[in-house]
């Protein structure tokens, strides 16, 4: 089919990126890769920011040939120029549904199938060799987890953009933040809420055809009915 | 700035860096480059442009925008809202000079 008339998919768009951005020279490409990183991890459609990527990149391009730098092009604030931008692209909702929905049947899925790999190979060799007791059911937290899924990832996109255009002293900061963060919500987690979580009743066979199951219809659902929807 | 560019597009098909260049041949060079961006993205939130990734003649695919008929209206009132303003600032200049 001819190019010119078919709408080109994100993941050509990323890959034309990948293939143009070779291209640049150092200094330039350092300018235009925290800007790629800014608005990759920003909660806007993804299409578009690939398109804008693409027209940036062009834009460098050639002006890189005619002596002129990045700076020459975007300024010396590409953190307000990408705020502005992003500002001007609509903000998904952060629970934007094909995009939640696709979190939650991902972390689903996976969890019931790691459930049951754990529960048929791990676990029985930890209780063999150390009495570990295996599990009698399904953590429900999986749940919690896949709910708030958009969440978490919005968050670990925060962080990202956090860490762009700062010198190494800011990005440090933010990354100990993260990792406290991290830390408290795991014993959080562990200490208080852990316990309070039910178990659902279920063998481990049992887990690993739900996740099976699941996986098929996120598949089904994602790559064939579905295709052509939008998700990120 | 949109009135420019919108009168550019009105003219032809026109992607990101060629439009830059048409501008400050025209001397809008107090336009930084990058700045037309957010621009083109607010005027295609508001229905005025659209713009199409495809093929370029020569070189990697390229977004071409064009007016809408919104943007053909709007570049209108653009035109009739300057003409006035322009008009009045060449009065008031005017009578500035004859009374000096």
């Amino acid at each position: 089919m001819n190019q010119g008339t078919r709408r080109m998919t994100v993941e050509e768009m990323v890959e034309l990126n990948n293939e143009r951005r070779l291209q640049l020279n150092e200094e330039n490409r350092k300018y235009y890769e925290e800007m790629l990183v800014y608005l990759r991890m920003s909660p806007v459609e993804q299409r578009k920011v690939e398109e804008l990527l693409l027209e940036m990149l062009d834009h460098l391009l050639i002006a890189q040939r005619e002596g002129r730098t990045a700076q020459d092009v975007f300024g010396d604030d590409p953190e307000s120029y990408c705020k502005e931008v992003i500002q001007t692209l609509d903000r998904q909702p952060l629970f934007h549904f094909p995009r939640f929905a696709f979190i939650f049947s991902t972390v689903l899925y996976v969890g019931f199938l790691l459930d049951a790999l754990f529960r048929l190979t791990v676990y029985p060799l930890l209780n063999r060799f150390y009495g570990v007791p295996v599990p009698e059911g399904f953590k429900a937290d999986w749940f919690v987890i896949a709910a708030l899924g958009p969440l978490l990832i919005e968050g670990m996109m925060f962080f990202m953009r956090k860490t762009t255009f700062k010198g190494i002293g800011a990005k440090f900061g933010w990354i100990l933040l993260l990792q406290v963060i991290s830390v408290g919500g795991f014993l959080l987690w562990h200490l208080i809420i852990k316990d309070a979580v039910p178990m659902l009743p279920i063998p481990a066979w049992m887990s690993l055809g739900i996740g099976a199951a699941l996986w098929l219809v996120h598949r089904l659902v994602f790559n064939g009915v579905f295709k052509h929807v939008e998700i990120f | 700035m949109e009135g420019c560019i919108l009168a550019v597009m009105r003219q032809e098909e026109i992607y990101g860096y060629e439009l830059s260049v048409r501008l400050s041949e025209y001397g809008l060079t107090f336009v930084s480059e990058g700045s037309i961006y957010p621009v083109l993205l607010r005027l295609q939130k508001e229905n005025l442009i659209v713009g199409k990734l495809k093929e370029s003649p020569s070189g990697p695919p390229r977004k071409y925008y064009r007016l809408t008929e919104e943007g053909h209206q709007a570049l209108d009132v653009f035109r009739r809202e300057w003409m006035e303003l322009k008009a009045a600032v060449d009065r008031i200049l005017q009578q500035g000079e004859d009374g000096r």
